[in-house]
């Protein structure tokens, strides 16, 4: 049985592959997690959903999101990553300000715009006036995949 | 060394001590050495509870994050014309052909409580985004350019999927400029 000590120290010296393949996971977890995080920032909306609907992808890139909340939840009506604009001339200015500073940054900037499908028109053009009054062309409105079409 | 070149016993009982022992049970380490001479054969057939379940949770959380549980989305993407696009009724002259109005208004609460109407007199009744988008189609081309400009204009109160649905049929009839007007009366 001594024999047997000895054996053990002599494969003691093998790499120790389960503790290596945990952390590496747990890094590929944190990595991913980490490049989610953008996705976090959508608010959850009833999208409206468009029978036989021409649309494409959604850019991936160089987006800038806004949500419009609907008017039966709480906070600002126009939600543009953490922050908030009102409905009124003080909150449009700063979404227009915002959104120029996003020009500045990348003039390719799309942005897309998320309604709910309640919502109304008056509500949702707004944001589009905005975006065109910070000199950004490029817009997406978001609709829901059909299920017939997946 | 010399056990481990002698019999078969010992050696299957050397393979199977090294699995135990990694398991991070250091310190029952010395205590369970001694337990384990006697039921040497059944130690060495234990797996590694510890570290397996380990790194199915980790696999099974990767799974569940790359999975795409959201609802997928899609896109219209559309130009906004500058600043300086003008309204449609403030200068008709200014333009070469009078844009096409489209108004939609909302009914009801329903995705089908929506009605529509056109100011062109080459548009006749609608029923539905289908048959405007068969009417204005072939139209196009015959009386109207392809980049004839088109103007959603929803009435007030009109719901956003309605809009995008009236947005939808004029992109489908194959118009290319077509733009949203300023909500009348907001």
């Amino acid at each position: 049985m001594r024999s047997r000590v000895y054996q053990r120290g002599a494969t003691g010296v093998n790499a120790n592959m389960t503790p290596m393949i945990d952390v590496v996971f747990l890094l590929i977890i944190f990595f991913m997690l980490v490049s989610q995080i953008q996705r976090a920032r959508l608010v959850d909306l009833t999208l409206p959903e468009i029978a036989d609907a021409k649309t494409d992808e959604p850019a991936r890139e160089s987006v800038v999101v806004i949500n419009v909340v609907p008017q039966d939840r709480e906070g600002a009506p126009y939600r543009l990553g953490t922050l908030d604009f009102d409905n009124d001339r003080a909150g449009l200015d700063g979404l227009v300000r915002q959104l120029v500073r996003e020009r500045e940054r990348d003039p390719q900037s799309i942005v897309i715009v998320r309604a709910d499908r309640t919502e109304t028109y008056e509500r949702v053009h707004p944001v589009l006036q905005a975006v065109s009054d910070a000199g950004l062309t490029r817009v997406q409105l978001l609709t829901l995949t059909e299920d017939s079409e997946r | 060394m010399s056990a481990k070149t002698t019999g078969v016993d010992l050696r299957s009982l050397d393979w199977g001590e090294p699995v135990v022992e990694r398991s991070g049970e250091q310190p029952l380490g010395r205590r369970t050495s001694t337990r384990r001479h006697t039921g040497a054969r059944k130690a060495s057939m234990a797996l590694n509870f510890t570290a397996m379940i380990d790194v199915v949770f980790l696999l099974l959380l990767y799974f569940m994050l790359t999975a795409d549980f959201a609802k997928q989305e899609d896109a219209f993407s559309l130009d906004l014309p500058g600043q300086g696009a003008a309204e449609v009724a403030d200068d008709p002259f200014a333009l070469p052909e009078q844009p096409i109005l489209v108004s939609v208004r909302s009914s009801g609460d329903g995705r089908a409580d929506y009605a529509l109407t056109t100011d062109s007199p080459l548009v006749g009744e609608l029923n539905g985004y289908d048959a405007l988008t068969t009417t204005l189609g072939a139209l196009r081309g015959d009386l109207l350019a392809p980049d004839h400009e088109m103007v959603i204009a929803p009435e007030p109160g009109t719901r956003w999927e309605h809009t995008l649905g009236a947005y939808n049929a004029v992109t489908r009839a194959g118009f290319e400029r077509v733009r949203f007007a300023r909500p009348s009366g907001g």
